[in-house]
């Protein structure tokens, strides 16, 4: 064939292209130097603070004072206490949006044609801001104007039934945060299970699988990947939440949901401790970056296998 | 293994008739292939006979026991479904081994029968493979192993074949009709692929629009097609088709149409003079031929070479295409008139308007 197509007069000159890594190159260059602008400069500066004592009180002072910040949060009680509730908080919100999502995508899926709209409905508390959120679940939840009051109404008792109480305040900012990202989660599944065959529930039925067995061998091996990738995400949006819960409780009642960035915000930014405050963010850093790596570890590695 | 019977069954989709009065026979140990373009209720009847859908009316008997209300594992049935279903995330051997989860035998049991299944169908070396590191033609054989494996009194196959390459579906033919005939199990096939039940089916059931046309060995349903459906349906160049009327002159039948005064040679009742009626002849039947009186003209449309013979398709006398099969290496241009004959007591008649033939008999 190559001889066949030679010919005595030379070709025309081929345009040159250019590779996959001069072009990978030419379209992120300008986002790469943003990047280094908005993110790794102000982790540059906040790096250099957490070495400082930021004074303001008589003009700004930095005075270089080594690990002190660093060490200090380890004896801070109000940082173990801070990280306890962003883990629960983070444990919390992971295990409900991704259950949470799990349902309303297995809800989805078997909607009767007439009702197949709601599939694109679903999406909609994705799209409240977490500002929004944090307004909506505080009067949802509050005593005078909230839901368990109204439940209580119902059943005949003239209570009030504040949702937002000391003890379970974590639990209740749990939810509203399911409730926020859980449908973007039940949107994937559900395109991950929309790819299933529907004979293989047939095969199922002809292996007399009971239904649990047909969830288990079925319907969940498409989604496993998806569910470990937004327990990745809801882990990390969760540690890192901080306007939601300043707007639905101000870490309140007393500090009962006073998570690890609700607490180095009033550290940094009422107290205006910035070298302490930024010393304990790489704490928070840390975790996050723990905690995705250990999920990484015991599960996504499993996954990526398959 | 088992004799099934279907008995009047109908199935309708709200207002759809998806099958009607659905009457048949599967013998013990017969290879039945269920023929059909896609949505004439092939799949259906399968799902049926399987327990996966139930009918809306009608019975189906297993051994004359009536099965209609059990569920699939109930009625001992396996089942290859198209592209080879397997679950993606177990390897071959455990995929195999859901078949027998239920089954009540001891786990050595199980193993013995899981290795005796894997080696009849030559898939031993591949049980710790998963699906996705198989190729089609292994994929296809390990879900046949899932099938064999629990000893089914039914073996049902929903188009196995359909989604694999040709020469793998050539060779996996041979060695499912193989297989079927060394396990003596009953098994039902479905295709749309006349050639694929041609060539594996002890009968062939072939279905249109929820009906049963016609079911029959292969040779029955290629030589004595009863409707116009399975004529022009079954066989490969397809068969020709003339219209006409027939006339009664001289104590003689004749088909009379624009450019062809004929003879009918065969007997037929129900043939009344005037009558409309298509006539059928298979394009092997026929010969080219000097323009001659009782000769159809042609015009040549296309000639195709198969090696052994070639394929002239022509322009007919009333529009449609005539296909004569002439000697290999037969040619002539595009356009070239031509003239064939055939001998008329092996045609078929049918009334185009119940679209059956017309029945052999006495003369009307």
């Amino acid at each position: 064939m190559a001889d066949t197509t030679r010919s005595d007069t030379p070709a025309p000159p081929r345009a040159a292209e250019i590779s996959n890594l001069s072009f990978a190159l030419i379209i992120s260059v300008p986002v790469l130097l943003f990047l280094l602008v908005v993110v790794a400069y102000p982790l540059a500066y906040a790096f250099y603070l957490s070495f400082h004592e930021i004074r303001f009180f008589g003009g700004y002072s930095a005075t270089w004072n080594g690990l002190a910040n660093y060490s200090k949060v380890f004896s801070d009680q109000s940082f173990w206490s801070s990280l306890g509730r962003t883990l629960r908080f983070t444990a919390e919100t992971v295990v409900l949006t991704l259950a949470v999502g799990l349902g309303l995508a297995l809800i989805l899926k078997h909607l009767p044609a007439k009702w197949r709209w709601l599939r694109a409905l679903i999406i909609l508390p994705w799209a409240v801001s977490p500002y929004g959120a944090g307004i909506f679940f505080t009067y949802l939840g509050r005593g005078q104007t909230g839901i368990g009051t109204a439940v209580a109404g119902w059943f005949g008792s003239d209570h009030t039934l504040n949702l937002i109480s000391a003890r379970f305040v974590i639990e209740y900012l749990a939810v509203g945060a399911a409730w926020n990202m859980a449908p973007l989660v039940a949107f994937f599944l559900l395109a991950n299970m929309l790819t299933t065959p529907a004979r293989l529930y047939d095969l199922a039925k002809i292996d007399q699988m009971s239904r649990l067995e047909t969830f288990w061998h079925v319907t969940l091996p498409p989604l496993r990947f998806t569910l470990f990738v937004f327990s990745c995400i809801t882990t990390v949006l969760a540690m890192k939440t901080f306007d939601y819960i300043f707007t639905a409780t101000q870490g309140g009642p007393g500090g009962a949901s006073a998570v690890l960035t609700y607490t180095l915000y009033k550290i940094s930014f009422v107290n205006l401790d910035l070298g302490y405050g930024a010393a304990m963010s790489f704490f928070l850093l840390a975790v996050i970056l723990g905690a995705t790596g250990l999920l990484y570890l015991l599960w996504g590695r499993k996954e990526e296998r398959q | 293994m088992a004799r099934i019977d279907l008995r009047n069954i109908v199935k309708t989709y709200g207002s759809h008739h998806a099958v009607e009065n659905l009457d048949m026979t599967i013998e013990d140990g017969e290879l039945l292939v269920l023929l059909g373009p896609s949505g004439c209720g092939k799949s259906t009847t399968m799902n049926m006979i399987a327990g996966l859908t139930e009918p809306t009316s009608g019975q189906i008997l297993f051994d004359g026991a009536d099965v209609t209300s059990h569920s699939p594992h109930q009625r001992n049935i396996a089942m290859v479904f198209q592209s080879s279903l397997l679950y993606p995330h177990l390897s071959a051997h455990d995929n195999i081994y859901m078949s027998l989860k239920r089954s009540g035998l001891s786990k050595q049991e199980i193993e013995a029968r899981i290795a005796h299944a894997a080696q009849t169908v030559d898939v031993t070396r591949l049980l710790d493979k998963m699906p996705s590191q198989l190729s089609g033609g292994e994929r296809q054989r390990v879900a046949t192993a899932k099938a064999i494996v629990r000893e089914p009194a039914g073996f049902l196959l929903d188009e196995p074949l359909s989604a694999l390459d040709a020469s793998l579906r050539l060779s996996l033919r041979a060695e499912l009709v193989n297989l079927q005939k060394r396990i003596r199990t009953t098994m039902i096939f479905v295709t749309h692929d006349q050639v694929e039940a041609m060539t594996m089916g002890d009968r062939i059931g072939v279905m249109r629009k929820g009906r049963l046309e016609q079911i029959g060995t292969p040779t029955d349903i290629y030589n004595r097609p009863a409707t116009l459906f399975v004529a022009g349906f079954v066989g490969v160049p397809p068969m020709n088709f003339l219209k006409g009327t027939l006339e009664k002159a001289d104590g003689r039948l004749w088909l009379i149409n624009p450019s062809l005064r004929m003879e009918i040679k065969g007997e037929f009742a129900n043939a009344a003079p005037q009558k409309e009626v298509i006539l059928g002849i298979r394009p092997h039947l026929m010969r080219l031929t000097e323009a001659g009186a009782s000769a159809l003209p042609l015009t040549v449309y296309a000639i195709e070479q198969l090696g052994n013979e070639a394929i002239v398709i022509c322009d007919g006398p009333d529009g449609g295409k005539i296909r004569v099969v002439a000697p290999a290496g037969f040619t002539a241009p595009v356009g070239a008139r031509l003239d064939a004959t055939f001998d008329s007591a092996a045609a078929r008649l049918y009334d185009p308007a119940s679209e059956q033939v017309l029945a052999v008999g006495k003369k009307a």
